[in-house]
């Protein structure tokens, strides 16, 4: 972090400008006591600007939750309390009280998290050489180069943290309806309802929120397995070669041969319930193709490096050759289609959702809500947007963190 | 030097007889084999233990091949490599890890050669680790020992391999392969991608290391001068084939086969521009190893050739008498003579 | 030697922004290349001789390269100073290169004819036709056996040495006064080395050019070379001609690249002698004398100034303070 790239208009120093040195008295104490203010009092905006973000969603869901959070807390101690007295009538633990209770840990943690980096922050001396060049501080430095890349990995930290922090801010649980005849369709704004209501009555926001907890876990859960089985697949077949290359490539050609959608379509509509495990399951056991094919072209030549020639030499058992020396190094490629893959993921599924294959019904799912609010559109027109805009900015998200990465990781960018 | 006794050759710690690899060449949907690439197409040679022997010769000829074949890294078609008397061509799996340890390799680029990810420590004590020779504090201990042997600092076991520059990385990688205490290592190209002042720096470690430690090397190279210095022995291969073997003095001195003289004629150095000019300029470039041509491999770029190198069988080699100078050449007798050739060229 | 320079450059310095720094990689350069002959540039890696070669074309890609100085006077124009498309004009036509690599100096796609006669539609204005018949003229004269049918060739069917050839041909296809060959025969195989050097030194005679000679390898630079510029850290640290260096080496580096190459031919040294430590970083070269960290004759006053390049002998200049043989 020697410099305030990253943030829109933020630019590197022009060598040779003389810089800021660190911090001292009361600035360094003010530094630590507010996070943000320690980059902003070195000319740092960019990173002052992140700091004050996550700040701010850490105030202002104290502010909005605060309350259930200290509920949470004393619901858990009074169900503990219960458990240790061993009373015949334990109460029961519901999945609504675990959720609150990660919802509290997590505005903790971020709190702890926050004054954490600001106290190391206030002591940081810009002015000092750089620590040892390691690869992944190279990559970092030209990752934040990348004004669009490290706005989109910001909204993606906003959106997961708003899935781990719902139960605090939501107003109602998603599947509550209220009284139809005198809520339903209630227009943003009114009272009660910030965004409005559904025609049964459901508050809107509240849906958008946990709506985002489904689909951006089955966005994240099924990409990761997508990942995970095509690079095991993609570097099983390069190092054996022969039938086993032929086998998991043509069968990843046979995938690729249908319409993915198609493929879905079909095989979900053999289930009359879909759960969010089946899902993921589904999406991820159709999406790692081209990620073997990327896995499988980086083995294939590196393979051929010296260094896996030496390690050979030494004796050492395929499979550590395969997942310690060759796996690491075709990583880079990997990680940005990773990323690429889960915003297509996500897209992906608000389209099954929003054909009525997505998780089943009341669960709330961004695409299932475009779904019920499309034929209001003209008249509601707040039960579809919502949705339809948090979904382009998730996919966009992931998409400008995709391709700041294969900037970042690119060697030839870098300088 | 003629008057003393020849010395007693040392025990032979590799021998290698008859070696062959032939690469099949697939083609097609059915991945039908449509020809060879013959890399290595009969190859003997010895080296005794705590020496040298030099293999030089010109991209292609099959030179890197010989020595993967002896680490097994590439499977050999045929032929036999005798290694303290086993041969290790057909060792069973569990013998072979254990002659891995006698065997090393080290490789020419010093960048392909190391895993980036991995710190010097990890790539040096990894293969101990692995083998279970050593964990803990005492692999730790032999590493910081092996590091310090290459000349590189314990303060280095920590970085990784681009913190180091080029000649750096080459003790690395030698002491990657001295980890497990070899008695033989190919050296492959090892200090050919290094310059000059760093290629000094590494050709004297190794020479080091082979007095403290006993070691043998086959020191494969295209660079005549660097193999002239290091090795006891040179063998010259062309095409799959050693064409010559000898002494490496007895070899500069005094050349028999034709490709040879070429070969040393060619080396740029020590004329000056508009000097009477001696250098050989061989016609053509060396012919593909999936079809040499019949008869002597070398007759279509060679001056004297005559009808017998045209067709008929590949020359058979012949031992000058009294000494362990071989040539592969028709010209080449016995007596160490040759009516055709003449004089070597002065150099 | 009076006749005027065909190129001459003048404290020339090309840096380099990085993340880390200016790297200095040419930092004050000058020498001239005088018709018909040929200079060599030596040194290792990172010595700056590649980026010279590549500055002299105005090659050096820009970002991160700045020119921080300097002249290159080539006919009476500094060619620092102008333009992208003025360049185009002179390089190719007046002023050719070529390169180490001749497996990837060739586009693969277009016959090797193509890429001999595009550049002289561009230069000389000719039609095709006319230049596909300069194509074939030029593969006949870089040794290219039948080039009628060899025209049509692309260049995977042709072996590394052929391909050289061909870059030979497409540089020398407009009849260059001057010829930058940087590495030229250093990725190719001896036997294959002395062709090319042969073809280089006749065409040098034949076309009346002159040639810079970008080279790590001693004895290419003998053999071929008049004069020779050694190069260590950004600066020429020696020049002389090839009698003079050879036989008189003044600068220690100079002196110690000697010693430390083991030879073909002649004595074999018992032990090789060496140049201790590494080459300098550019991000960050020592005060002074820029090789002191590694110099045997190294004392106080090489901390402090850098020494100039000054006359050691007639016509023999060093950038040292105390040159071989004077201690």
């Amino acid at each position: 972090m020697e410099s305030a790239g990253g943030a829109p208009g933020a630019v590197t120093p022009p060598q040779g400008a003389p810089r800021r040195g660190p911090l001292s008295g009361g600035a360094r104490a003010a530094a630590a006591a507010v996070p943000g203010l320690g980059p902003l009092l070195r000319g740092e905006p960019g990173v002052a600007a992140v700091a004050l973000i996550y700040l701010a969603a850490a105030l202002s869901t104290t502010a909005v939750g605060g309350g259930r959070a200290i509920e949470a807390v004393a619901d858990w101690a009074a169900w503990g309390a219960a458990r240790l007295a061993g009373g015949t009538a334990i109460p029961e633990w519901s999945r609504v009280r675990l959720d609150s209770l990660v919802a509290t840990l997590t505005l903790l943690a971020l709190y702890a998290g926050l004054w954490t980096w600001a106290v190391r922050d206030s002591r940081r001396d810009p002015t000092a050489p750089p620590a040892r060049d390691t690869e992944g501080r190279r990559i970092w430095r030209q990752f934040r180069r990348n004004p669009g890349a490290v706005g989109g990995l910001v909204l993606i930290g906003l959106l997961y943290l708003v899935t781990l922090l719902t139960p605090l801010l939501a107003p109602y649980l998603p599947e509550v309806q209220m009284d139809v005849v005198a809520n339903k369709l209630k227009p943003p704004g009114s009272e009660g309802f910030p965004l409005g209501t559904d025609e049964f009555a459901r508050d809107v926001l509240s849906r958008l929120m946990y709506g985002a907890r489904i689909s951006l876990s089955i966005g994240f859960i099924a990409a990761s397995l997508s990942v995970g089985l095509g690079t095991v697949l993609g570097a099983l077949a390069a190092w054996f070669g022969g039938w086993v290359d032929m086998a998991i490539m043509r069968f990843a050609d046979m995938l690729l041969s249908f319409p993915r959608l198609v493929l879905l379509l079909f095989l979900l509509a053999a289930f009359d319930t879909r759960s969010m495990y089946l899902i993921v399951t589904i999406l991820g056991v159709t999406g790692w193709m081209s990620v073997s094919r990327l896995v499988r072209a980086q083995i294939l030549s590196l393979r051929e490096q010296d260094f896996v020639q030496a390690a050979r030499a030494l004796g050492l058992p395929t499979g550590r050759i395969l997942f310690v020396h060759l796996v690491p190094n075709s990583l880079a490629p990997v990680i940005v289609a990773a990323s690429l893959i889960t915003g297509h993921t996500l897209l992906l599924d608000a389209g099954l959702s929003f054909l009525g294959l997505g998780v089943s019904p009341p669960t709330p799912t961004w695409g299932g809500m475009i779904s019920d609010g499309k034929d209001l559109l003209r008249q509601a027109w707040w039960i579809a947007v919502p949705p339809g805009l948090t979904i382009v900015v998730a996919a966009l998200s992931f998409n400008l963190v995709g391709d700041g990465l294969r900037d970042a990781l690119d060697p030839r960018l870098r300088t | 030097m003629s008057a003393l006794p020849a010395a007693a050759p040392a025990p032979d710690l590799l021998e290698v007889q008859g070696l062959v690899k032939h690469f099949p060449i697939r083609r097609g949907l059915l991945m039908r084999v449509a020809g060879h690439v013959r890399a290595v197409d009969g190859v003997s040679f010895r080296v005794g233990a705590g020496e040298t022997l030099g293999l030089v010769g010109e991209s292609g000829c099959g030179k890197t091949t010989v020595g993967r074949t002896l680490l097994r890294l590439i499977d050999p078609t045929a032929g036999a490599a005798l290694f303290e008397g086993r041969d290790l061509f057909t060792l069973p799996p569990a013998q072979m890890r254990e002659a891995r340890r006698a065997l090393q390799i080290i490789f020419q680029d010093p960048y392909s050669s190391l895993n980036p990810r991995r710190t010097v420590a990890q790539t040096v004590g990894e293969a101990l680790a692995t083998h279970g020779i050593a964990r803990g504090s005492e692999l730790r201990d032999r590493v910081e020992k092996v590091i310090v042997q290459v000349g590189l600092q314990p303060l280095h076991m920590d970085r990784y391999p681009h913190e180091f520059s080029g000649g750096q990385r080459q003790r690395i990688g030698i002491a990657r392969a001295l980890a497990l205490g070899p008695r033989f290592i190919v050296c492959d190209e090892a200090v050919s991608a290094l310059d000059v002042s760093i290629q000094a720096q590494i050709i004297n470690l190794l020479e080091e290391l082979q007095a403290e430690l006993g070691l043998s090397y086959l020191f494969i190279a295209h660079g005549l001068g660097v193999v002239r210095h290091i090795s006891k022995r040179v063998a010259v291969m062309y095409l799959g084939r050693i064409v010559e073997e000898a002494e490496t003095e007895e070899l500069f001195r005094n050349p028999l086969h034709p490709y040879t003289r070429a070969l040393l004629s060619a080396i740029p150095g020590g004329r000056r521009k508009g000097a009477a000019r001696t250098r050989i300029v061989l016609p053509g470039d060396v012919p593909s190893p999936i079809h040499p041509p019949p008869g002597c491999h070398f007759h279509p770029r060679c001056a004297y050739a005559r009808a017998e190198c045209r067709a008929g069988p590949y020359p058979e080699t012949v031992t000058l008498r009294g000494s362990s100078h071989r040539a592969a050449c028709h010209f080449v007798t016995e007596d160490g003579g040759s009516p055709v050739l003449g004089d070597p060229p002065p150099g | 030697m009076s006749a005027a320079p065909v190129l001459e450059i003048r404290d020339l310095k090309t840096w380099f922004r990085t993340d880390r720094g200016v790297a200095r990689a040419v930092d004050g350069v000058s020498f001239e290349v005088l018709p018909g002959e040929t200079l060599g540039v030596v040194g290792e890696s990172g010595c700056g001789k590649s980026v010279t070669a590549l500055s002299v074309l105005g090659l050096v890609p820009k970002p991160p390269g700045i020119h921080a100085g300097g002249q290159i006077l080539f006919e009476g124009a500094d060619l620092a100073r102008l333009g992208e498309r003025e360049l185009e004009d002179i390089r190719g036509d007046r002023i050719s290169m070529i390169f180490q690599e001749p497996m990837t100096s060739l586009n693969p796609v277009f016959t090797v004819g193509d890429q001999i006669a595009e550049s002289v539609v561009r230069h000389r204005g000719v039609s095709r036709g006319e230049a596909m018949g300069v194509a074939v003229d030029m593969l006949q004269k870089v040794g290219i056996p039948s080039p009628e049918s060899r025209v049509r060739d692309y260049p995977h069917q042709m072996s590394g040495g052929m391909r050289q050839r061909v870059m030979i041909a497409m540089a020398l296809a407009c009849r260059p006064t001057l010829l930058v060959a940087d590495e030229p025969t250093t990725a190719l195989d001896v036997t294959i080395q002395a062709q090319i050097l042969e073809l280089l030194a006749q065409l040098q005679r034949d076309l009346h050019m002159s040639v810079l000679l970008i080279t790590h390898d001693l004895g290419v630079v003998e053999e071929v070379c008049d004069r020779v510029v050694v190069m260590y850290a950004g600066k020429v640290v020696e020049r002389a001609t090839v009698d003079d260096l050879f036989d008189r080496p003044l600068h220690p580096y100079t002196a110690g690249l000697f010693r430390s190459v083991p030879r073909a031919t002649g004595t074999r040294a018992a032990r090789l002698e060496v140049i201790p430590g590494v080459v300098p970083s550019p991000l960050d070269f020592p005060t002074g004398c820029r090789f002191r960290n590694r110099c045997p004759a190294a004392r106080g006053p090489c901390a402090e100034g850098e020494p100039p390049l000054v006359e050691g002998a007639a016509g023999h200049q060093v950038a040292c303070h105390y040159p071989e043989g004077t201690r």
